[in-house]
């Protein structure tokens, strides 16, 4: 199978071409603006290093969010346009999924992405639902033992003790995001973005409806 | 040639199919008036999620309607600036991810190019020719010479004329869209009974002036106390429609002159956007046309508002030219047409 994985979604544009021997090629380029300029640019130099058509895709996997607004669209417009254009399935992981994807431990794992706000996008995986918090609400909240991965894991440190804060990476390993892709279920349609936070706008005072 | 054409740079949602000989096979718009309405006016983040969450679908759309393919393509071209940056971005990706899996060459078209060149789509109306682009989000005199080359004779200096309809139907609560109410309230109004300045008046220039006149309306609007009846609305409505016709109209009058003294032979005039609507000021644009020997051309409403047939359209325009973009290109949010 023929997996194009990439992620915007995060402080990076990074993109895998998984190919069907189990080989990949890789880019990734820390960056937390520009993937607008860059992702397609980048997607088109791995298939042609690889000698791999748009066409010859079976399946293209993409970072859904949280993250930065921007981000989640740019990943996900390009990634519904291919899809289109070729009439390839496109599988949307979650980024607290795709991070977790990216580490390997075995304790209980909670996730934390860069909001560029003063609250976090955090998660403990398997257990609670994506949620918003600042970094003493989610250390609060987070039971001893857990390791804490994801690009905003460091803003935890100085809150609390019961927690191991892993390395920091800018954004999920997308050679594992295409990894995770093959082995799920075909979706029926385009996948949604995942923004955990409503838009920023306020209904003006005395208006109706 | 048949080029694809997307439109995501304020609130409508838009995707078309146009060859070169002028035919639209498909043009969809979708509108997100609801979603924006209660807010008062368009959130950018709402209109950013919106374009993503119907993009494919219209896309699709366009393809069934016509019985087209991706195979029958030969560009690709998408609003690209200027707009609000989260809607452009969805387009822009879409469509150069589009381009990027079909070998075709991409197009970023600027909106008001696309707005420039309709005319040529519906009326195939020859190079150089004068337009008024005068809308709610735009009012601007331009000389369109060639594509890609305009010269700006004129523009508003504050609100667009457009903005400036809706705002004082809002004080009057004439209800939504406003332009078209101020209007309707307008013809049995008394237009001499209240005076409004004319901003610029006099001035040599064809430049616009309309948030002082907005200040006079609410000051108007301020003395009928806080029950006016529908007949103190409808004198303010034409009272204030009469003021902004003999703006606009004064503007076109010496940008006419202009234009004739650049180009000795042009006697085009094209109007477009969603105020060319206002029968008054048409009327007036077309006497203003008859006294200095201009023919007047106006695209259908539908063609004035925000859709994706002009897109694609002017990206025919421009692959007809060899004017094609990188797919490293990024969405401008200011762009202007002309220096």
């Amino acid at each position: 199978m023929r997996v194009l994985a990439f992620d915007c979604a995060s402080s990076q544009c990074a993109a895998t071409l998984l190919m069907p021997d189990g080989s990949a090629l890789s880019r990734v380029e820390a960056r937390e603006r520009g993937q607008a300029e860059r992702l397609v640019p980048m997607l088109t130099e791995i298939l042609a290093e690889a000698q791999v058509g748009f066409g010859d895709l079976d399946r293209i996997a993409v970072t859904t969010g949280p993250g930065s607004f921007t981000g989640v669209r740019v990943g996900l417009a390009t990634a519904i346009g291919l899809g289109l254009a070729r009439d390839c399935p496109v599988i949307g992981i979650d980024s607290f999924t795709a991070f977790a994807a990216s580490m390997r431990v075995d304790s209980r794992l909670a996730i934390v992405i860069e909001s560029r706000r003063a609250e976090l996008y955090w998660q403990i995986m398997n257990e609670t639902q994506p949620a918003c918090g600042t970094p003493p609400e989610i250390a609060a909240a987070l039971p001893p033992g857990v390791s804490v991965g994801g690009d905003a894991a460091g803003r935890l440190a100085g809150w609390g003790a019961g927690f191991g804060i892993t390395p920091r990476q800018p954004g999920p390993d997308t050679d594992q995001l295409a990894r995770l892709a093959v082995t799920l279920p075909l979706p029926t349609g385009f996948p949604a973005p995942v923004y955990v936070r409503p838009p920023d706008a306020q209904k003006p005072a005395g208006r109706n409806g | 040639m048949l080029v694809l054409g997307i439109e995501t740079s304020c609130d409508e949602t838009a995707v078309a199919l146009v060859d070169e000989i002028r035919v639209i096979h498909a043009d969809l718009v979708l509108s997100q008036d609801d979603a924006h309405r209660a807010f008062g006016g368009v959130v950018p983040e709402i209109a950013a999620r919106s374009h993503l969450d119907s993009l494919d679908r219209l896309v699709r759309g366009v393809f069934t309607e016509s019985g087209k393919q991706f195979e029958d393509l030969s560009g690709v071209a998408a609003t690209s600036g200027p707009g609000l940056i989260g809607g452009l971005m969805v387009g822009v990706m879409l469509a150069k991810a589009l381009c990027a899996a079909r070998g075709l060459p991409y197009i970023a078209v600027n909106h008001l190019e696309a707005h420039a060149l309709t005319a040529r789509l519906t009326h195939a109306v020859a190079f150089p020719y004068l337009l008024l682009l005068v809308s709610g989000g735009h009012t601007q005199l331009l000389l369109v010479e060639d594509v890609g080359s305009y010269k700006r004779l004129g523009g508003t200096m504050d609100d667009a004329a457009g903005e400036a309809f809706d705002k004082v139907a809002k004080m009057l609560d004439l209800g939504f869209p406003g332009g078209p109410a101020l209007s309707r309230a307008a013809t049995t109004g008394d237009p001499e009974r209240f005076v409004f300045p004319s901003p610029l008046a006099g001035r040599a220039g064809c430049d616009f002036s309309f948030s002082g006149l907005k200040t006079a309306a609410r000051l108007v609007i301020e003395t009928l106390g806080s029950d006016p009846t529908a007949a103190d609305k409808n004198d303010v409505a034409a009272s204030f429609q009469a003021v902004m016709a003999r703006i606009v109209v004064d503007a076109t009058r010496r940008a006419q002159r202009q234009a004739r003294a650049l180009h000795a032979g042009l006697s085009t005039f094209v109007v477009a956007g969603g105020v060319a609507a206002n029968s008054l000021i048409r009327d007036r644009l077309e006497t203003a046309c008859r006294d200095n020997g201009f023919t007047l051309i106006a695209p259908p409403p539908r063609l004035c508002t925000d859709n994706a047939a002009m897109v694609a359209w002017t990206g025919v325009e421009r692959l007809q030219r060899g004017l094609v973009d990188g797919l490293d290109f990024a969405p401008r949010p200011r762009w202007p047409l002309a220096a």
